[in-house]
């Protein structure tokens, strides 16, 4: 039984159970159940996971075409790269699920399949060890992902940010199709671990990294290509926020870490300058566009531009640091940034607005909420202790080694991301209380149990970071080799 | 001489024999008792009765195709397992066309039991089309296809728009009959061959007379498959004539003219395919997904929808045709293979919601009203569109990889950033069947008209779905059905 086949099962079968039963508590409860027992099953192959090697692990060799000569097998497999994300991915599906268990009230079958069927596409793309195969799950997001902005969206802009989220992402993966395609006809095959031991020329490499980066970049958001981001996450329901932010976003550094870098390294070299400067721009632009933003969604949305230009930076260092740090702070921001979310919603629930300017005092009725809105703030401004700090440490010191200007620059985002979290947090929390609000209860039970497990895991990876890092730290050192 | 190997024919012998009895029965039959009954709405009755026995006519017909055999009659016919596959497909998607049709002959009004004759001629021109080894039965093949169908798109007579499509559809159609039969012509002038297995092995060309002769053969048949820029007719005879015509014209006709545009640009035309005819099919295929794309966008009515993305898959199509490789081609009808299982399930849909919507508009909020249907329409179209885990996404991907692989980037690169554009009318529907909220006006509206979904309706718009959605876990039947002709 030691493939990564029953984290495909489990949902599954809860997915076929949901489609045929009606009543909606059962189904609430199902898909509730089911994804926590998917995450149970990825805490059992971290618990069996080898880290001792680089090889991956609990392979599962899927025969899907097979006619004549045309031979086409799919192997999926995890390393410990892929292990971390698709334990980030079965955390926060429950978690999505838990959050909206009551503010969804309408279409909840369809809301649970598309959640389901997303948590088997991202299990699909941590674990597929095939180009074509990772861009078809690559690309299947969309359509799950499209359907929880239109439908479960609050607002009437919600169809743009849709648009905006669809387009931008086909647009950029078509690219990559036809990168993956030329990949093929010249080499023959699109399976990973043979394409590791093929060549390329390098001119060819700056055309098919270009092609890879155009769907990565959109995805991951880099600077330019961000614009879909603010408005998906404005526009979605608390439960796509998260995993928008907390996993889809991470597909990009993950596609980084694991495709580009080792099969495009003379390219990945070449372009190296170009991502610093975008990450620069990206860092600082992202962090100033964030102070003076008023929506709270969107601050968080854009915060999370910023936090990704630090990984990108670190991801193009080349180092084993960097690229342990990228996976870290992208593990940190996965959860820190979930919280985020999960606690605007809080307040959105309870008094219907996410403009800034209408909360000002909520700590006179809401202390529970607040005390934990400060701990993620903090969180985020990668104070010491919390996850985040770990991540950005390891992502600037690697970059410092590199390149000290960028760095410094980098370093400049830290200081900015310390000057939002804080003045947003000041803006709602204190003062008298606003005269826009009245009296709500503190969180609920709900929500609160929601959060909890973000809070251990937050001080946890802070305090004993190495728990993640001797998992990834053998697959990096490997996928450097090919560097 | 003639009959030497008749057996052969036998289908095609039965179908003759039962159109002549049907129209028989139909004329001295049908008819008359209709006139008797016409009070009591019993003519739809009779013509329910007359359908059934069509069908049987049609499943007698498809058990006749089983039993092939490979051969030559004299040197006009030839009979192979690849045409004789075609034939069933025909056959199969006929027998679900009619079987879905008949519930909606008295909402258009169509009591005319000729709308089944006609259809049988029709296809017993497309038997004959695909079994041609000459280019006068291949023209003769062409005619009794082109004139069932201009009679059928004008089958509701009462109807301006009907009748619209019909003369339309005629006039272009006679055009393009016309340079059919001046490039057989040109063809015989040059060579004196008039069949495919003499031209395909003739060797030195004389003159650019067969060069222009092929050429006018291919632009005759591009026409028929309303190719841009022979597009014209396609989208005003979509509409215009009752969709369930239409969805005959949308399914039969491209299969079994792709499939005789084959035998001709591999077989005889083969020695001048390279220099001059791959050049005009690549334009013809670019120019097709161009105008289809951006034809669609502009629209509001689905048919018209249905009818430019149509246009922009045959341009697909043609492009996989154009790299002048066996596998390139295996490719294309792996494409419209899927595309007729697709086409199934957007026209089980739109006849559903017919007759009183047309309008995107109409779909406004249906998610509310038929959840199921919905969805499945939605990954119709997204699969339509090429997203990925759908079926549709494979077959675009072949092409485009056939493309990669003979070096044509430039053109790969427009085709799938113009599938990319074209992906935005289709999301448009999604839009406002899922997203949009609906006006009180239209509530009532829709609730009025809910449709009721028959048994066979049922059982086609589930099983496309379930192909749609799982093509890409067992892609290996669909595969290997016409693997075996290609490799």
């Amino acid at each position: 039984m030691n493939t990564v086949l029953p984290l495909f099962i489990i949902p599954t079968i809860g997915f076929i159970l949901i489609t045929f039963i009606k009543d909606v508590n059962t189904n609430k409860k199902l898909g509730l159940f089911v994804s926590l027992l998917t995450f149970l099953e990825s805490l059992r192959l971290w618990y069996l996971f080898d880290k001792s090697t680089n090889e991956f692990q609990f392979n599962y060799l899927l025969d899907w075409i097979s006619i004549g000569n045309i031979q086409f097998n799919i192997l999926f497999a995890v390393d410990g790269i892929s292990l971390i994300f698709i334990i980030l991915t079965t955390l926060l599906i429950p978690i999505c699920i838990l959050t909206s268990y009551e503010s969804i009230n309408k279409n909840i079958k369809l809301f649970l399949l598309s959640f389901l069927g997303l948590e088997i596409i991202l299990i699909g793309v941590f674990t597929i060890l095939d180009l074509f195969g990772f861009y078809i799950l690559f690309e299947a997001i969309l359509i799950p992902m499209f359907l929880i902005i239109g439908i479960y969206g609050s607002r009437e802009q919600k169809i743009d940010a849709a648009y905006y989220f669809f387009f931008y992402t086909l647009i950029g993966s078509v690219l990559m199709l036809i990168g993956i395609l030329y990949i093929y006809s010249i080499s023959g095959t699109t399976d990973y671990l043979n394409l590791l031991e093929f060549h390329f020329d390098p001119y060819i490499q700056k055309f098919l990294f270009l092609s890879f980066f155009a769907s990565l970049a959109v995805k991951i958001p880099k600077f330019p290509f961000h614009i879909w981001l603010p408005q998906a996450h404005v526009e979605a329901p608390v439960s796509g926020s998260v995993i928008l932010a907390g996993i889809l976003i991470k597909l990009g550094g993950y596609g980084f870490i694991r495709f580009t870098l080792p099969l495009f390294p003379d390219a990945s070299y070449f372009f190296s300058p170009l991502v610093f400067t975008l990450s620069i721009l990206g860092v600082l632009y992202a962090s100033l566009t964030t102070i003076r933003q008023t929506d709270l969604k969107r601050i968080i949305a854009y915060s999370s531009v910023s936090h990704m230009a630090i990984v990108t930076l670190a991801i193009f260092t080349f180092t084993a640091i960097g690229i342990e740090g990228s996976i870290f702070l992208q593990l940190a921001h996965g959860i820190v940034s979930s919280a985020l979310f999960i606690l605007v919603t809080v307040l959105y629930d309870r008094y219907h607005s996410r403009l800034v300017k209408y909360y000002s005092g909520v700590v006179i009725t809401m202390p529970l909420f607040v005390s934990i809105f400060l701990f993620f703030t903090l969180a985020n401004i990668a104070v010491p202790l919390s996850c985040n700090f770990i991540g950005e440490f390891l992502c600037l010191l690697a970059t410092f080694q590199i390149n000290a200007f960028v760095a410094i620059f980098a370093t400049f985002g830290i200081v900015l991301s310390a000057a939002y979290s804080l003045f947003l947090f000041n803006r709602v929390s204190f003062g008298s209380f606003s005269p826009h609000l009245s009296y709500k209860p503190d969180l609920s039970k709900r929500e609160f149990f929601v959060l909890l497990p973000l809070i251990i895991l937050t001080l946890l990876f802070g305090l004993f970071p190495n728990l993640v890092l001797d998992l990834i730290h053998s697959s990096v050192v490997y996928l450097l080799t090919y560097f | 001489m003639l009959l030497n190997n008749y057996h052969l024919l036998l289908p095609e012998i039965y179908l003759t024999i039962t159109i002549n009895f049907l129209l028989f029965f139909g004329l001295f039959f049908l008819k008359w008792n209709s006139n008797k009954l016409e009070n009591k709405g019993g003519a739809y009755n009779l013509l329910n009765k007359f359908i059934f026995l069509g069908i049987l006519t049609l499943i007698w017909t498809f058990i006749l195709l089983f039993n092939n055999h490979s051969g030559y009659i004299s040197d006009i016919f030839i009979f192979n397992n690849f045409n004789n596959y075609i034939k069933e497909i025909i056959t199969i998607s006929t027998i679900f066309i009619v079987l879905i049709s008949q519930k909606f002959l008295s909402i258009y009004k169509i009591k005319d039991f000729e709308y089944l004759i006609l259809i049988f001629l029709s296809l017993l021109g497309f038997f004959l089309l695909v079994s041609s080894n000459n280019l006068l039965i291949m023209y003769l093949a062409i005619e009794t296809i082109s004139l069932s169908l201009y009679v059928l798109a004008a089958i509701r007579r009462n109807n301006t728009f009907s009748t619209e499509a019909g003369l339309k559809y005629f006039i272009l159609g006679a055009l393009s009959s016309g340079l059919l039969l001046f490039g057989c012509a040109l063809v015989y002038y040059s060579t004196g061959i008039i069949n495919f297995t003499d031209l395909a092995n003739i060797s030195e060309i004389k003159d650019n007379s067969l060069l222009i002769g092929s050429i006018f053969i291919i632009i005759s048949l591009l026409f028929k498959l309303a190719a841009a820029p022979f597009h014209m007719w396609a989208p005003d005879v979509y509409e215009g004539s009752p969709t369930i015509v239409t969805f005959y014209f949308a399914i039969i006709p491209k299969i079994s003219i792709l499939y005789i545009l084959y035998i001709l640009l591999y077989g005889p035309f083969y020695s001048i395919f390279i220099p001059n005819i791959q050049n005009l099919l690549l334009l013809v295929g670019i120019l097709s997904i161009i105008i289809g794309t951006f034809g669609a966008i502009y629209q509001n009515r689905i048919i018209r929808l249905i009818a430019f993305s149509g246009i922009a898959h045959i341009g697909f199509i043609i492009l996989g045709f154009s790299t002048g490789t066996f596998i390139s081609v295996y490719s294309s009808f792996i494409y419209i293979i899927v595309y007729i299982i697709m086409s199934f399930n957007t026209f089980s849909f739109i006849l559903s919601i017919f007759p009183n919507k047309k309008y995107f508009i109409d779909l406004l909020s249906y998610y509310k009203f038929n959840p199921l249907l919905t969805i499945s329409f939605a990954f119709t179209l997204l699969s339509i569109a090429g997203i990925p885990p759908l079926a549709g996404f494979f077959t675009k991907f072949y092409i485009l990889f056939n493309l990669i692989e003979n070096n044509f980037y430039f053109i790969s690169i427009i085709a799938i950033i113009l599938s990319v554009v074209a992906s935005y009318y289709y999301i448009r529907i999604i839009q406002f069947m899922f997203f949009n909220k609906s006006s009180l006006f239209n509530f009532y509206y829709t609730v009025s008209s809910l449709p009721k979904l028959g048994l066979i309706q049922s059982i086609v718009l589930g099983s496309t779905t379930y192909f749609i959605l799982t093509f890409l876990l067992y892609p290996k039947p669909i595969l290997l059905l016409t693997f075996d002709f290609f490799y």
